[in-house]
């Protein structure tokens, strides 16, 4: 009986933990990053890969014109697969990407040949997009997988895009995309207008091609064939949400919060999608016809089958699918805070509580970051702009944006659009607050709570008492609420509610003049919260301080325990005393201008940058510079970590530049950015480039003329025009990784052409000058 | 120039230096100092006589660069030219515009006029210049394009007089050799303008091309109608001339190390 007993208490000790541990949730989501062994796409150089290609192109019986343009679409589109491979948002070895070649695998069991040639990736996009390239190379967007509906649907797609690089599309287009750029062929006498129709008559022509033979691909698989007709409808849709449910304004209030009815009214739109829709300026073919394509082989083939019993749409485990759409949709979050789109995200983490009601606390996480994205991207941008449009804080695009969107998601957005940014950060206090109750340990959600309240007061004119406190009797404001007789009163009732009466009287005049009444309704936004001793401790001290930094005549002056605004931008000349460095692989662009027209030479152009690189990392040494590199030219040494470290800081960059308002800024995925500090052992990124102009000089005739007539001039002259106007753009900026801060800044623009000795005198200088030190840094 | 006044000029430069060349001072990849071993070919085309033997009278010199600051330095030269003046027409021509050498023979002061012979002369000049390097241009002290300005001191002085002098006294040819062989040092000063680039090879070496102009200070001093006495006075002159005119335009061609 005994050990019965302590079993049972072992027990139910277990299961109560389990519940705990079970009810905890992550509040912030790691972005996906690359995993395992990297693949050889990402290994080679470019000439590497155009080296190969051409001799491909040699061996090939084609005329030399055909082998020609061929070289030229093999050099220029290498580049470009280049530049998304190392854009920071390919994925491989990660789950998503996984699952992409698991179901190409599936697709294409019956010619591994072909399989062997292929290779996918998933690209961090949250546009609903696949597509595939000449080199073998099969793209599928974040936006796509987040939109599937089953995987015959992905099985489906792919198969179409196998199909383009099976028929040679991106060739063949490329081809008859310069044919008629030149007018050349059976487009000679053609005009512009007519060529470019031909242009888009190709493109649908390669689209239902390749959805026939991606068809026949799709159907050696044991996949329904009817969900084929359910991928069109999905493409139908997918310029909307990934899912269509209901909102109102009337989930972010409470009893004393209300939103003015205007604010309320319904603005969803119709949704357009046609099947029919005029396709004759589209590069695809409308749905219906690709339907109609596909159904005439459905039906050629598929006399026989009962269609009851073509169901199979999930060949790997459902579950698994569901796992991936649901990765795929919350990957979408980052992709949106890099964007700073925050209406998506904000209507996206909506979606996204509705669909998963197990991850509603992440979801009001990231609800309450977009509304202070928001609330940020509306502030004004110094206190002149605050005071000259005073209107500013009521600013709405109303009259631009009805029906920018379809669906609730227009519905969302216009409803935003209409909060100005005082609006916006009292409701952006109101969500952080309810974000920092369940997560009060998270630093992200006390930072949250605390801007948003700092900025509420700094950049507004409301004093600290403008929101009702609960600080009178609740019955009385009940009965002031509820219309009762006021004979039922007693007389210090009365007179309680009297005062009462006054006091929003007088509240109400004063912020009427000072147009504020558009805020009225506010007044009682943190009603129910200051009952929060802790809330109102903190709303009394940040609203003081705010309000000070507000009054305050220096504009230097600010919260500097919550926001740094400082901009010490280091001029050429002045001394960092920085000493160790993390660097982007350098830039080097080289631009010949002959004649307006412009060429580069992006082989030269590659060699250039290892070459600069090396410099850097050489002129660095000389200094004692401590200069750890994330050179992704250096493919010998390319590792996953390093891609991944790249694509860590690439996410961090595009998140700083959305958010110009680089103050109140708060970087969701610090901790991403904390790792890299942690493994570089260094806080500096040092992102620098430069970009050779070669340019023709423009014949004076007149100095000619005098040139002639002034003899000794005519050498000179002649020299001038012969020779290019060469100039060198050199830029370089260091930035503080934990702060965003602008540590070093250095701009030139020269006229001289960059050899490598002069290169290295000018790298030399640029690290001297930032190892240097000086006592005054202020300048 | 007085001496006193070129200790004060170096005084000032070594101050500078010295105040200078704090640490934001790159160089080039570290080192703020230059040596270097020049050429001028001091080209001469001589009036009347056959150009090619004056052609090239080259001078050589020594060059010590220091870096002040990114875009300037200072220099000091040390440089040496050894003249023979082969032909006597470019003498007799300075004589020709309307300078005449009058000297006593026999007791009496006769006109002298050159027939053949050598005059050879050395000169020694020493230049202290400040060279600004063409930031704009890509250059970076002591590397790139540059222009300099500064001021030389040339000290000359004739070595050997082997000129073969005659006097028409009393429809007489006589010779007399030079009976003054007491020569002393002259001065000539110059303002120096320079426009050149250095280029490097290598983390060392580099080599240095220029086009120079000289503006010697007796530029304005007629050279006509004197009337000299003794036969050094009138070579002083002649060579004061010539120097100036040699070194008016001038290119230079030196090979250096920095350290």
């Amino acid at each position: 009986m005994k050990t019965y007993q302590i079993s049972c208490l072992l027990f139910s000790f277990f299961l109560v933990l389990f519940s705990f541990k079970s009810n905890s949730q992550t509040i912030q989501y790691s972005p996906l990053r690359c995993a395992g062994e990297i693949p050889d796409d990402f290994l080679l150089l470019n000439y590497e890969k155009i080296n190969s290609e051409f001799s491909q192109i040699e061996g090939s019986n084609t005329s030399k014109n055909e082998k020609n343009i061929e070289k030229e679409f093999a050099n220029k589109s290498t580049f470009r697969i280049d530049d998304i491979l190392f854009s920071g948002k390919t994925l491989y070895g990660d789950v998503l990407t996984n699952y992409v070649n698991q179901i190409a695998d599936i697709v294409l069991e019956t010619d591994p040949t072909l399989r062997k040639k292929l290779r996918f990736y998933v690209l961090k996009s949250s546009d609903v997009n696949a597509f595939s390239t000449y080199q073998g190379i099969i793209f599928v967007t974040v936006g796509l997988l987040s939109q599937m509906e089953n995987e015959a649907q992905l099985a489906f797609i792919l198969s179409h895009e196998i199909a383009h690089y099976k028929l040679n599309h991106t060739l063949n287009s490329y081809k008859l995309n310069e044919q008629i750029k030149n007018a050349k062929g059976k487009f000679a006498e053609l005009s512009l207008e007519d060529r470019i129709k031909q242009t888009f008559g190709y493109s649908k022509e390669n689209e239902l091609e390749a959805d026939k033979e991606g068809y026949k691909i799709y159907s050696k698989t044991k996949y329904s064939k009817q969900a084929v007709i359910g991928s069109f409808d999905m493409l139908l849709y997918s310029y909307l949400a990934y899912d269509e449910i209901d909102w109102h304004p009337s989930t972010l209030q409470d009893t004393f919060y209300q939103f003015p009815i205007k604010y309320k009214k319904n603005n969803e739109s119709i949704i357009k999608a046609d099947e029919e829709e005029d396709d004759e300026e589209s590069t695809h073919p409308n749905i219906r016809k690709r339907k109609e394509n596909i159904e005439v082989i459905i039906n050629k083939s598929f006399t026989d089958i009962k269609w009851n019993e073509d169901t199979t749409i999930h060949l790997t485990s459902e579950n698994n699918f569901y796992f991936i759409q649901k990765q795929a949709r919350t990957e979408l979050f980052n992709i949106l805070i890099n964007k700073a789109d925050y209406y998506k995200l904000f209507y996206y983490s909506y979606l996204y509580s509705k669909i998963y009601s197990e991850d509603s606390i992440f979801c009001n996480h990231l609800s309450s970051f977009s509304i202070y994205g928001l609330t940020i991207k509306k502030l004004p941008e110094n206190d002149d702009d605050k005071q000259t449009n005073s209107n500013n804080a009521f600013k709405s695009d109303e009259e631009s944006d009805v029906e920018k969107f379809e669906g609730t998601f227009n519905n969302v957005y216009t409803f935003l659009k209409k909060l100005g940014y005082i609006e916006l950060s009292i409701l952006s206090t109101r969500l952080a607050w309810k974000n920092y109750t369940i997560n009060p340990s998270d630093e992200i959600a006390k930072k949250l709570l605390h801007n948003s309240l700092y900025v509420l007061f700094r950049h507004s004119n409301l004093s600290a008492d403008f929101f009702v406190k609960n600080q009178i009797n609740d019955s009385t404001f009940k009965i002031h609420s509820n219309i009762v007789s006021k004979e039922k009163l007693t007389k210090s009732q009365k007179l309680k509610l009297k005062q009462e009466q006054q006091k929003e009287e007088i509240q109400i005049s004063e912020y009427e003049s000072s147009k504020n009444s558009k805020l009225k309704y506010t007044t009682g936004a943190f009603k129910l919260i200051f009952e929060d001793k802790y809330f109102e401790h903190l709303y009394d001290s940040l609203s003081f301080i705010g309000i000070e930094d507000r009054n305050s005549t220096n504009e230097n002056e600010s919260y500097n325990k919550y926001a740094k605004p400082q901009k010490k931008i280091m001029k050429y000349g002045h001394n960092a005393g920085i000493d160790s460095i993390i660097m982007l692989n350098p830039n080097y662009s080289t631009y010949k201008i002959r004649s307006e027209q412009v060429f580069v030479n992006k082989l030269m152009d590659e060699r250039n940058e290892i070459n600069l690189a090396q410099v850097y990392a050489e002129m660095a040494k000389e200094n004692n510079i401590n200069l750890t590199e994330i050179n992704i030219l250096d493919r010998k040494n390319l590792t996953t970590e390093k891609l991944n470290e790249y694509s860590i800081i690439t996410d961090w960059l595009s998140e700083r530049v959305n958010n110009s308002n680089n103050t109140y800024s708060i970087i969701y995925n610090k901790h991403q950015i904390s790792s890299v500090i942690q493994n570089r052992k260094c806080k500096n990124l040092m992102i620098s480039g430069l970009s050779f102009v070669s340019e023709e000089r423009e014949v004076n005739p007149e100095v000619v003329l005098t040139s002639i007539l002034i003899i000794p001039l005519l050498p000179a002259v002649i020299f001038h025009y012969f020779t290019h106007n060469k100039e060198v753009y050199m830029n370089t900026i260091i930035i503080d990784l934990e702060n965003g801060e602008l540590k070093y800044l250095n701009r030139k623009n020269l006229k001289f052409k960059p050899n490598k000795n002069i290169l290295r005198a000018h790298v030399f200088a640029l690290f001297h000058d930032l190892k240097s030190k000086k006592n005054n840094l202020n300048k | 120039m007085k001496k006193v006044y070129i200790l004060f000029i170096l005084s000032l430069i070594l101050c500078q230096i010295n105040a200078n060349t704090y640490k934001s001072v790159p160089g080039y990849l570290n080192q703020r100092n230059t040596i270097s071993l020049g050429i001028r070919p001091n080209i001469t085309i001589s009036d009347g006589e056959s150009i090619i033997p004056n052609l090239f009278q080259p001078s050589f010199e020594l060059t010590y660069d220091r870096v002040l600051s990114r875009r300037s330095t200072v220099s000091l030269t040390i440089g040496r030219q050894s003249f023979t003046v082969l032909s006597t027409n470019s003498i007799n021509n300075f004589r020709s515009k309307r300078n005449s050498l009058n000297i006593y023979y026999d007791n009496e002061l006769v006109e002298l006029n050159i027939s053949d012979g050598t005059l050879n002369f050395a000169n020694n000049y020493f230049n202290i210049s400040k060279t600004y390097f063409m930031t704009t241009r890509g250059a970076i002290a002591p590397y790139g394009k540059y222009f300099k300005m500064g001021f030389t001191n040339n000290y000359f002085r004739i070595k050997k007089d082997n000129l073969k002098y005659f006097a028409n006294t009393n429809s007489k040819f006589v010779f007399v050799s030079n009976p003054d062989n007491d020569f002393i040092t002259q001065m000539l000063g110059a303002f120096n303008f320079e426009l050149g680039v250095k280029k490097f090879y290598g983390k060392h070496f580099f080599i240095n091309k220029a086009i120079a102009f000289n503006f010697p200070f007796n530029f304005w001093t007629s050279t006509r109608f004197v009337n000299y006495n003794n036969m050094s006075s009138y070579h002083e002159a002649y060579l004061r001339r010539y120097i100036a005119n040699i070194h008016t335009l001038n290119i230079n061609f030196a090979v250096g190390y920095a350290f």
